[in-house]
């Protein structure tokens, strides 16, 4: 299947295009990560119908216009966007691999102050992993760290 | 084949009329029916990238076209007949929002649900 030309148009209608013909993909992959020492280990989980896009390309916009948007956001003065053009106007970035969607994810959906130096402490802030390298009951779920046995 | 209507307002023989930006305005711009571990039910979302699992009965859905802020409509359900639980939908950025499910006597729970939101795209 091959994707429109999506420069220029609106994101939201092109995630529409994408419901109408391409084919959901679950992904096994699971990114575990701490933001808080107080708070057990949190579990981003990417959603089928993303996944179709990026693995499509020419749907999303490059990750960096996220980064701008919250930016903005961040502003003391903030009320809404005004640069919400950047989401619709910049070239869509090329089909990507499930890894690089997965990297992506992390970098749009994650913390900064989880991906900028996940590995720089004591113990790595995040871990890529399959959904069955998770604990298989939730019993204990908000007890749930990284393991200290992983590598960075 | 695909194509394009232009028009400001849509007209029934007898029903009456409705101006077409009621219809953008008060279309859903994200929904999805979460698992209880925030994965997506089925593949069925629309404009959401990733779910967050944030611990028991706590979920973050992230958007791919934020709104244009913080203030939009949000209608956070959950699938338990069984239990007389509450779900609130809390902390709305302009990229996310979160879902809580909890008891009556105030524990976390998790539990499969729905949101829809409605309001201004970025």
């Amino acid at each position: 299947m091959q994707t429109p030309e999506f420069q220029g148009t609106h994101l939201w209608l092109r995630l529409g295009w994408a419901k109408e013909n391409l084919e959901p993909h679950q992904s096994d992959y699971r990114v575990v990560y701490e933001d808080s020492v107080d708070e057990c280990a949190k579990i981003l989980v990417p959603d089928p119908n993303w996944m179709a896009c990026a693995l499509q390309g020419g749907i999303l916009p490059p990750v960096w216009v996220y980064h701008e948007l919250a930016k903005d956001e961040a502003q003391e003065d903030f009320k809404k966007h005004t640069r919400g053009y950047l989401l619709h106007e910049t070239q869509p970035v090329e089909a990507m691999t499930e890894e690089e969607a997965i990297e992506y994810l992390i970098l749009k959906d994650c913390p900064q102050s989880v991906w900028q130096d996940w590995d720089s402490g004591n113990r790595p802030k995040m871990v890529i992993c399959r959904k069955d390298q998770l604990p298989q009951t939730r019993e204990w779920r908000n007890a749930w760290r990284i393991s200290n046995d992983i590598a960075a | 084949m695909a194509g394009k209507i232009v028009a400001d307002t849509l007209e029934h023989s007898t029903a009456g009329s409705v101006t077409t930006d009621y219809v953008v305005d008060g279309s859903v711009k994200a929904w999805c029916v979460h698992t209880n571990s925030a994965g997506i039910e089925s593949s069925k979302a629309l404009n959401i990238s990733a779910g967050t699992d944030n611990g028991t009965g706590q979920y973050t859905m992230n958007f791919v076209n934020n709104f244009d802020g913080a203030v939009f409509a949000v209608t956070a359900t959950m699938f338990d007949a069984s239990n007389a639980d509450f779900v609130v939908a809390d902390d709305p950025t302009a990229s996310s929002i979160k879902v809580r499910v909890f008891t009556t006597a105030g524990s976390n729970r998790d539990q499969k649900g729905s949101i829809h939101v409605l309001g201004d795209l970025a």
